[in-house]
């Protein structure tokens, strides 16, 4: 029965592998539309939100990046199950879950989860996390990760010192301004949905989503949840 | 023949229309998972395989391929190829021309002589020594030598393998060539966890999906050349188990690395999402051919142990089954049917 066992982990490991490619996919598939958003968002700033209300900009930002995340993941969450249910479906003859298969085989359960690239991300996830609870989750993990407030400090002051030179060098200032602050938030939405910039491993949306599912595809497995 | 017979088109028909599935050497049915068939190369598969790769790269014909482009863009040709050459070779839809260097088709029994296995691990220590030559110089050197070492007692182990049926003391010489093959994987599976834990915390290269896809073939010719030893000498109850066992520590080895991860860290040092987005999805292919590989491996280690099993059930002594396999001159496949 070991060779059942363990065919039974390389459907499991071919579900995981495929989950997390197309999740990278569709992410960076996605990812225009969320730029486009975040520009729209500093285009439309008043110039009073540009110099005074840091705050107001700095939490539409993180809005339209969770809000950009949690679609992404009920759409990653819905494939996974639907595709795990398929891989469940399609073990070998007389396999059940509920069996004790995984002690036939390597005496651990199918670390699915054991990802190196995605172990932080991993650790964040909450232990009994399903695809029934993974997509209400995603505002809670991923709290942690806040746009800097740098990154909006840095655009307001230009225009505040321009707004004493007279109207043409402020509006030069301003689109200069609304220009580089827009190139930043974007250079932060990169940060946060891929890591780019960050070493390998640092959490970034696309590590914690992959890293939701695997964890709600290993809980459904195990017969966690 | 007596055990072995030739795969008959209900069984090609049955895989090529997705009624039956190869995993491993093993056909099985996909409603019930039940084994129909155990697929056995033979030694008529090298010259098919010859002929099929006449005119691709030399890195293909000399044994081993890395995990090129050109590999990949020709590995359906060369597939289209060989079906017409054999219809039987349908079964094998989904080999990776890559995966040859590992260990022939990897089906049944390795029945490959020390020529073509000695030419198998020259390969693949010579491109070990190219990938060495475009990485960091000072931390390899320690590695490759001991690497090299490895190497020359696999070489030896091999010599003993293949000599096996000349010598007197058969059974210890098999017994004793089978250990040492083990402790020479053993140190190359050391090896190949080193390389892949070092992968996971910097960017890394095609070179690096290279430096473990060559450790993984060499591992897989120890484990190849150990089971043949056991069967040289009709231990095949030892080579079930340890089939088993290595099938999972395989698996282990493996089981971290995904193609997707891999491909990401090779588009670690990007500077943005679009350029990110072209580097990792330029370096997948190479990281799925890598990672199925290492499945394909696990699943084929597997279904050597059901072979086994299926030979002691069917009180086949393994020197019998090799001295069939031996005599086989025309097809390239048989196949050894499951005890009702």
């Amino acid at each position: 029965m070991k060779f059942q066992a363990i065919a039974a982990e390389l459907e499991f490991l071919a579900w995981r592998d495929a989950q997390l490619a197309a999740i990278s996919l569709q992410l960076e598939d996605a990812f225009p539309d969320l730029l486009d958003d975040l520009s729209a968002q500093v285009e439309r700033a008043g110039r009073v939100d540009l110099v005074r209300s840091r705050l107001t900009l700095k939490s539409s930002t993180e809005a339209i990046i969770q809000r950009w995340g949690v679609k992404q993941l009920n759409s990653a969450s819905s494939r996974a199950e639907a595709e795990l249910e398929d891989a469940i479906l399609q073990l070998p003859g007389g396999l059940k879950l509920d069996s004790d298969i995984w002690e036939q085989g390597s005496n651990v359960l199918p670390a699915i989860a054991g990802v190196g690239l995605i172990a932080g991300s991993v650790a964040a996830i909450p232990t009994v996390i399903s695809f029934a609870t993974v997509s209400t989750s995603f505002l809670a993990f991923w709290g942690a990760a806040t746009i800097s407030w740098p990154l909006f400090a840095l655009g307001a002051t230009g225009i505040g010192v321009a707004t004493f030179l007279g109207s043409k060098s402020l509006k030069s200032v301003e689109a200069r301004a609304r220009k580089s602050l827009c190139n930043r938030v974007h250079r932060e939405a990169d940060r946060q949905g891929f890591g780019i910039g960050g070493k390998p491993g640092a959490r970034c949306i696309l590590s914690d989503i992959q890293a939701a599912v695997v964890k709600a595809g290993q809980n459904r497995i195990q017969g966690v949840s | 023949m007596l055990f072995l017979r030739v795969v008959p088109p209900e069984v090609v028909d049955g895989v090529v229309s997705g009624l039956y599935k190869v995993t491993g050497s093993v056909v099985r049915d996909v409603a019930s998972g039940r084994g129909v068939a155990f697929l056995q190369e033979t030694s008529v598969v090298q010259s098919l395989l010859n002929s099929a790769l006449s005119g691709v790269s030399s890195t293909l014909q000399n044994g081993f391929s890395p995990l090129g482009a050109i590999a990949l863009i020709q590995n359906q040709q060369i597939k289209s190829r060989l079906v017409e050459v054999q219809s039987s070779l349908a079964l094998l839809q989904n080999l990776q021309i890559g995966t040859l260097a590992v260990s022939g088709l990897g089906l049944g029994v390795s029945i490959a002589g020390f020529a073509m296995m000695l030419k198998r691990l020259k390969g693949i220590e010579a491109q070990l020594g190219a990938i060495e030559a475009k990485i960091d110089r000072v931390t390899t050197d320690r590695r490759s030598d001991d690497i090299r070492m490895i190497f020359a007692d696999v070489g030896t182990q091999l010599d003993i393998v293949d000599t096996l049926s000349a010598r007197s003391n058969r059974v210890s010489s098999a017994e004793a060539a089978e250990h040492a093959l083990a402790t020479s994987s053993g140190r190359l599976e050391a090896h190949f966890q080193q390389k892949s834990e070092a992968m996971q915390i910097g960017p890394m290269t095609s070179e690096d999906m290279d430096m473990l896809w060559s450790l993984a073939a060499a591992i897989r010719l120890c484990h190849e050349a150990g089971f043949r030893a056991l069967y040289s000498i009709d231990e095949l109850e030892a080579a079930k188990q340890l089939a088993e066992r290595r099938a999972q520590r395989f698996l282990n080895l493996s089981q971290g690395l995904t193609p997707d991860s891999l491909a990401r860290l090779c588009a670690q040092s990007a500077s943005d999402s679009i350029s990110f987005a072209e580097a990792r999805r330029l370096a997948l292919p190479q990281a799925e051919v890598l990672v199925h590989g290492l499945r394909d491996s696990v699943a084929s280690i597997s279904s050597q142990s059901e072979l086994a099993q299926n030979l002691i059930e069917n009180q086949i002594p393994g020197p019998a089954y090799l001295e069939e396999l031996a005599g086989e001159k025309v097809e390239p496949l048989l196949m050894l049917a499951p005890r009702p």
